[in-house]
């Protein structure tokens, strides 16, 4: 059976594990697609409440997974709703993991070969990218964890350069009314912020390595708020330069605000490359955390040796990752991933919390 | 075994070999032609182009568009560089060709130069008016918004005469398409230059369906001036008319776009007096009772007095600055008159953001009259008030 008792992480690798995994390829399209839904400039108030309602659901997660300690998901759902209910849902968890890696492959792969490199086949971009991921998570959560400690503060610094040099075109009645029409708009598009926080769900798994459990509500609430700022900066400053009408109009929006300005005498004048080769490290994150969270789910379901099927595992996202034929069912795999993750991880843990409060199944075990 | 790892590690080293190549798929910037600049003009084949046609250059098409490519860099002969005879060498090279998609404009242009174009480059567009006003904006710039490698921050100007003799120079060394690009950047000098309009802002304005202004061009003897601007109406993305130079000022006015600038007017005798911008500010109040809605704009500015003819009249003296305060503020006036008669009255449209201030300030009644504003503006009232201080007078107190 998979278990590694020196691979444990900090609270704070913990924090940057969530962030990474939060900020994938969301991002590029986040100001499209929420205001194609809110259709106003108030697209940011949603970002907060789908933050804050993506922060609760991760709470629940976190104290479901603090009472059966050191374990994974896939290892006490079994205890919770059967060995059949659990094997199953344990078989959607990895099926969604594996989904996502193929998705962030994907949507990586069409934005290099849009920007950056027109000429290379999109079979190499993709290899090289899970070689690369696949060495990376060979040797476990711990050296993710350290590298995506070293991602993040740059991905942050980089994102906050990008932003504030486009403030040149940033015009503040573009983001105004706030609440012009009232308090629907920003409704409708909290379905949409709850695709690019997607990664909470990465809870279910990290307690089980964590050093210290019980500091995972904290954790979880620092790691949120990370992406759930990030966000709204982009949010802000795209709409503010492209308006509600030009961001809707544009396919990768926040790409699009970095090609729309020039600073000369600043040693770089364009800045889409500078943010989009960061954000490929942050694309690089999301796909190795969720690729070792689905290696992971089999390995424990099937109580094998992970590295096997770590190596078994990048065919099968491979195909995935190039099942879409075009942009539009690219576009449609991240919606359908979106409903899966809000039915899945929405419900699913106040359900299993619910369960385990009322029959104290998992809860007495341990402590007996 | 141990000699399977030496081949084994031999065959590795090849194997990075050949990634040590570098970038075998490159090419060198010398050998590609830059596209700088594009001209667009009512399709109409050029003589050089009537006569490759009758030699056998021809394919479908429709001749719509006349795509003018300015390209640089020239391939410079060696016995012009020795000579030095810099004065009929120019720095850029314009392509002509006619037909009907952009794109397939572009690509044409690989038939009759060997050096592929790029578009990563590309400053300025300028259409002509007489084509405008036949065709969408948006189906002329549908491609350039598409395309990969042109930037959003290309700017879009407007021609009253031929597009194509914008991006013509008479100055030596002078590439029109930096030049036009880098001339906007002057709206901190003066006010008849308006905010630049990059594609990423059109793209918006044209989606929301609402009118504007492009910077007007004229152009005469290889030189090319600023002159007023090019009204876009918003329902069809088609050129209905000019506002003149004058015109354009008030605009800025309204629009709070200035960053510097002149007024200048005449004193009872006749005069030249001259106030030089330093701040201005203002504020556009909307109102609506029931189905009237009706605007104030209000007007701050601070500024210097920095040229009377009149000798006789000294600046120290408070009495002359409040009488030339009071000629300034009566100029911006009727400048403000002439610019918003000209919207709603000639023109019907609203080019100077008036809907946009009710759609923050009101924006449940901006729901209502959207989609017919501009014909709705034209019947609302405007007020306003300017309010000039002259808060010094420079150098010279005599």
């Amino acid at each position: 059976m998979f278990t590694r008792t020196d691979d444990k992480i900090t609270t704070t690798q913990t924090v940057v594990i969530i962030s990474c995994y939060m900020l994938g390829s969301g991002v590029l399209t986040l100001p499209r697609t929420l205001t194609e839904r809110v259709k106003t400039a108030d697209g940011w108030i949603s970002l907060i409440v789908g933050g804050l309602i993506v922060m609760l659901a991760g709470i629940c997660i976190v104290k479901l997974c603090q009472q059966y300690p050191g374990k994974t998901i896939y290892q006490f759902v079994q205890e919770i709703v059967g060995s059949w209910i659990g094997s199953c849902l344990s078989t959607l968890m990895i099926l969604y993991f594996v989904a996502i890696s193929a998705f962030q492959i994907r949507v990586m792969a069409e934005v290099t070969k849009l920007y950056l490199l027109e000429g290379t086949p999109m079979w190499v971009i993709v290899m090289f990218f899970m070689w690369i991921g696949l060495y990376l998570i060979t040797s476990g959560i711990n050296s993710m964890a350290r590298l995506f400690e070293i991602i993040l503060p740059i991905t942050i610094v980089v994102l906050l350069i990008c932003m504030f040099l486009s403030s040149k075109i940033f015009e503040i009645d573009n983001l105004r009314p706030v609440l012009g029409e009232g308090i629907l708009p920003v409704l409708r598009g909290l379905r949409s912020t709850v695709f690019v926080f997607i990664g909470y769900e990465i809870m279910f798994i990290l307690p089980a390595f964590m050093q210290h459990p019980k500091k995972g509500v904290k954790a979880m609430i620092i790691g949120t708020s990370i992406p759930l700022v990030m966000y709204m900066i982009t949010y802000i400053m795209v709409v503010g330069a492209l308006s509600v009408d030009g961001v809707v109009r544009s396919t990768w929006p926040t790409l699009d605000l970095m090609r729309s300005f020039e600073i000369t005498g600043l040693l770089f004048e364009r800045f889409e490359f500078f943010l989009l080769v960061i954000w490929i490290m942050q694309i690089f994150s999301t796909f190795t955390i969720t690729f070792y969270a689905a290696s992971m789910g089999l390995a424990q379901l099937s109580k094998r040796n992970i590295q096997p099927i770590m190596y078994g595992l990048i065919p099968i996202i491979f195909i995935v990752a190039m099942l879409p034929k075009n942009m539009n069912e690219v576009f449609d795999f991240g919606d359908f991933i979106g409903s899966v993750s809000i039915y899945l991880f929405g419900l699913l843990p106040v359900v299993l919390l619910l369960i385990t409060k009322i029959f104290k199944k998992g809860a007495l075990k341990e402590d007996g | 075994m141990d000699s399977m790892k030496r081949y084994f590690v031999f065959a590795l080293s090849i194997l990075i070999v050949l990634s040590l190549t570098g970038c075998w798929g490159n090419k060198e910037i010398e050998d590609l032609s830059v596209n700088v600049g594009l001209a667009l003009d009512v399709g109409e084949e050029s003589e050089l182009e009537q006569e490759l046609a009758k030699e056998g250059d021809s394919y479908p098409k429709k001749n719509l568009i006349t795509a003018t490519l300015q390209t640089v860099p020239v391939l410079k002969g060696k016995s012009e560089k020795q000579s030095g005879s810099s004065k009929s060498s120019s720095m850029y090279l314009n392509t002509e060709e006619t037909g009907d998609s952009v794109f397939q404009l572009y690509r044409q242009y690989s038939l009759r130069r060997y050096r592929p174009i790029i578009g990563h480059h590309l400053k300025v567009i300028v259409i002509s008016s007489e084509l405008s006003r036949k065709m969408d904006l948006e189906k002329l710039l549908k491609f350039i918004l598409r395309d990969n490698d042109i930037r959003p921050s290309c700017l879009v100007l407007i021609s009253k005469g031929k597009a194509s003799e914008a991006l013509v120079s008479s100055q030596t060394g002078d590439i029109p398409s930096f030049h036009l690009r880098s001339m906007v950047e002057n709206q901190f000098r003066n006010n008849k230059i308006l905010a630049p309009m990059i594609l990423t802002k059109l793209d918006g304005i044209m989606n929301s369906g609402s009118s504007f202004v492009l910077q007007n061009l004229v152009s005469a003897k290889g030189e090319v001036e600023f002159a007023g601007a090019g009204v876009i109406k918003g329902e069809t993305n088609k050129w209905i008319g000019t506002l003149n130079e004058h015109e354009v000022e008030g605009l800025t006015w309204i629009k709070g776009e200035i960053e510097g600038g002149v007024i200048k007017t005449y004193d009872k005798s006749g005069e030249v007096l001259a106030y030089e911008i330093k701040s201005a500010k203002t504020k556009i109040k909307t109102k609506v009772h029931g189905n009237d809605i009706s605007f104030h704009v209000s007007i701050e500015s601070d500024g210097r007095l920095i040229e009377n003819w009149d000798t006789s009249q000294v600046p120290t003296d408070n009495k002359f600055l409040k009488e030339a305060e009071g000629y300034f503020e009566e100029e911006l006036k009727e400048m403000l008159h002439k610019t918003i008669h000209k919207m709603q009255d000639v023109y019907h449209v609203d080019v100077g953001g008036f809907g946009n201030k009710l759609r923050i300030q009101h924006p449940k009644v901006w729901k209502t009259v959207k989609k017919d504003w501009d014909e709705t503006f034209s019947q609302s009232d405007i007020t306003y008030d300017v309010k000039l201080t002259i808060t010094d007078y420079g150098s010279s107190s005599k």
